[in-house]
């Protein structure tokens, strides 16, 4: 009986933490290089940010691409669009040039050490493989100001 | 409102106020500070011993006559029964006590048996022998406390034992065996020239010495002994009737009492036998003079008798069994309480509750609301010396504050009025739910554990269900709490 409710407690305290948490910030690491990402960054080579909520399998957030090192130079912002975590990947879309949608997907594993999202994002033309590290979390999030949404440019 | 849905619970709910407030409009009050109540003593009486006839009677013939024996015992009896504070433990019941404990039976026959067989190895005229089978036949048998029960049997087992060792000339050892055994069965009579000269001579010495220290003898053998006789049977006091030849030529009756506690008499009083009336009363008032000095215990008053108000703060957990969101709905707060008692065991509750909600697993609460409770009831409750369980059957009021829930993400991630909400949170994923006022019934169950003589932890747990306003199903409903604080009564 003891074991019982020790079991039981363990479960609810397990279940309060979801093995596979995406939530935080992501980004390109600087010995990655820059991708082009086609029309959705003007054909410009891009480093990927992410910042992404988690709640149950469900995901929100926004992806940010820029054209420099520093994270600095905007090329585009992107709303995550029916994103969902399934079997330690992470799957959004995201609006491409016109009507087009992006689709991503990224394993959650790690990258030289570090907590990291890889994957691809698929469109019409040829796969972009991202690779992101973790920055940051929550917090993070809103000192960036991307809990307002994407960045007015 | 639907007038005639309503009526019927607005009634039953009426006539439930009325039930539990039944108790109190019939029951007399109770005062908190009555006096401790006192613990009983457990008496018993052993049966009078009579030692008023001279030793020279010992081998002499005729049966004496018993009637003011008898008298004498209950006389002890009826007036001990009159006392308030003494209970008194009959003959018959103070044998069944000592027959009825395990290992009874079993030695009364080994005992038996070592005593043939003692017979036995002195018929054969092996003394040694027989005198270790009688000794061992006695440690037997005191162990049971035969000796109250059988007296008359055990001082057989030790006139033997006497006559064994006067002859192996153990003269010291025999004379105590024979004073015992004519304690035991004071009015036992050997036919004159049954027994050899010196044994008869032995028997006459043992006789004349016990008269002199009858002072002295102790009701079952030592002080020790009757100690553990009185714990093993559970009594508190054991009354010792003696009825003794006087020093100016009459029959003085001799009362000694042992107590649990006490190494000596506490009690010995020498009454001159007189006509039945006078020594009555006079044994009356000695048992008045024991109940009276005799020091008594005060059972330990229960929880509910100790106070009429209650005041108590606990810390709380509420999960809504019902509730809007897709995980338990949680919510931690602080419980106020006063009850003030108007019976033992019933009392009126008063419970002022703040809650604070905390964020559920999915985030799907997008704010966090407070909301305040009023519980009013009765309490019933069953308490020991430092114990109380307890149940309050109360009508809740519960103020509900604003709040609002989503299921959408997007909702969660991005911030009010941003653009990212704008953008991604449509207003139909939110629900809003206002300000709300709600009522209906709360059982609580709770335990309080006195550390303190006015001081107590508590702990318990209640559910609700709510159904006013009548006209409206609840999206939050059925809370469980569960409460964990301290308290002090007075």
């Amino acid at each position: 009986m003891r074991l019982r409710i020790i079991s039981l407690l363990l479960f609810f305290v397990s279940g309060c933490a979801d093995a596979d948490d995406v939530s935080g910030l992501w980004q390109t690491p600087l010995d990655v290089s820059a991708v082009s990402a086609g029309a959705l960054s003007n054909d410009l080579p891009v480093r990927f940010r992410l910042a992404a909520g988690q709640y149950g399998k469900d995901v929100s957030g926004v992806l940010l691409l820029f054209s420099d090192d520093l994270f600095h130079s905007l090329e585009a912002c992107r709303y995550l669009e029916t994103a969902e975590v399934r079997d330690g990947h992470l799957l959004f879309s995201v609006a491409g040039a016109g009507n087009e949608k992006l689709d991503v997907e990224l394993l959650l594993g790690d990258f030289e050490g570090d907590e990291a999202l890889q994957g691809t994002m698929t469109g019409q033309g040829d796969s972009i493989p991202i690779v992101l590290v973790r920055q940051g979390d929550g917090g993070d999030i809103h000192e960036e100001g991307l809990d307002l949404g994407c960045p007015q440019r | 409102m639907n007038p005639s849905s309503a009526t019927l619970p607005a009634r039953l709910f009426r006539w439930l106020l009325l039930a539990a407030l039944l108790p109190v409009i019939a029951a007399p009050p109770v005062r908190a500070d009555e006096m401790p109540q006192r613990r009983k003593k457990t008496v018993a009486v052993l049966p009078l011993k009579r030692f008023d006839h001279p030793c020279s009677h010992l081998f002499a013939s005729g049966q004496e006559s018993e009637p003011f024996a008898r008298n004498v015992h209950r006389w002890i009896e009826e007036e001990l029964g009159l006392q308030e504070d003494l209970s008194v433990v009959p003959p018959s019941q103070l044998w069944s006590r000592i027959t009825g404990r395990g290992d009874y039976r079993e030695k009364v026959v080994l005992g038996r048996e070592r005593y043939m067989l003692g017979k036995e190895f002195y018929r054969d005229l092996r003394q040694v022998d027989a005198e270790s089978h009688l000794l061992r036949s006695i440690e037997l048998l005191d162990g049971i406390y035969y000796d109250v029960v059988e007296p008359e049997a055990l001082a057989e087992i030790q006139l033997l034992l006497g006559v064994t060792l006067v002859e192996e000339g153990r003269a010291a050892q025999a004379h105590l065996a024979f004073k015992r055994s004519l304690l035991l069965a004071p009015a036992s009579r050997f036919p004159a020239g049954y027994y050899p000269q010196p044994v008869e001579q032995a028997l006459t010495v043992a006789c004349e010495d016990l008269r002199q220290s009858l002072e002295r003898e102790v009701p079952v053998g030592t002080v020790e002994r009757t100690g553990k006789f009185l714990a093993d049977l559970k009594l508190d006091a054991l009354f010792f009737p003696l009825l003794v030849s006087g020093d100016e030529g009459g029959v003085e009756l001799v009362l000694v009492v042992y107590t649990r506690q006490s190494r000596a008499a506490v009690l010995r009083e020498v009454l001159p036998q007189e006509d039945e009336k006078v020594t009555r009363e006079r044994i009356s008032r000695a048992v008045s003079r024991f109940a009276a000095c005799t020091p008594y215990e005060n059972i330990p008053r229960k929880v509910e008798e100790k106070h009429r108000f209650l005041f108590a703060a606990k810390y709380e957990n509420l999960l809504y069994l019902v509730q809007p969101v897709r995980s338990p709905l949680l919510a931690m707060g602080f419980s106020f309480e006063a009850g003030h008692f108007f019976l033992k065991s019933f009392a009126l509750v008063g419970k002022l509750q703040v809650f604070s909600s905390l964020k559920d697993r999915f985030d799907d609460l997008l704010s966090g609301f407070t909301s305040a409770r009023l519980i009013l009831g009765p309490a019933f409750s069953v308490s020991g010396n430092w114990w109380r369980l307890y149940v309050v059957p109360g009508a809740e009021f519960h103020y509900m504050g604003s709040f609002s829930v989503s299921r959408d993400p997007d909702c969660k991630f991005f911030l009010p009025d941003s653009d990212g909400r704008q953008a991604m949170c449509p207003s139909s994923s939110v629900k809003h739910f206002p300000i709300d006022f709600v009522a209906g019934v709360n059982v609580f169950l709770g335990s309080q554990f006195f550390f303190a003589d006015q001081l107590f932890l508590d702990m318990g747990a209640s559910v609700s269900t709510y159904f006013a306003p009548f006209d409206r199903s609840f999206d939050m409903n059925f809370p469980l709490t569960f409460e964990l604080g301290g308290g002090v009564v007075f």
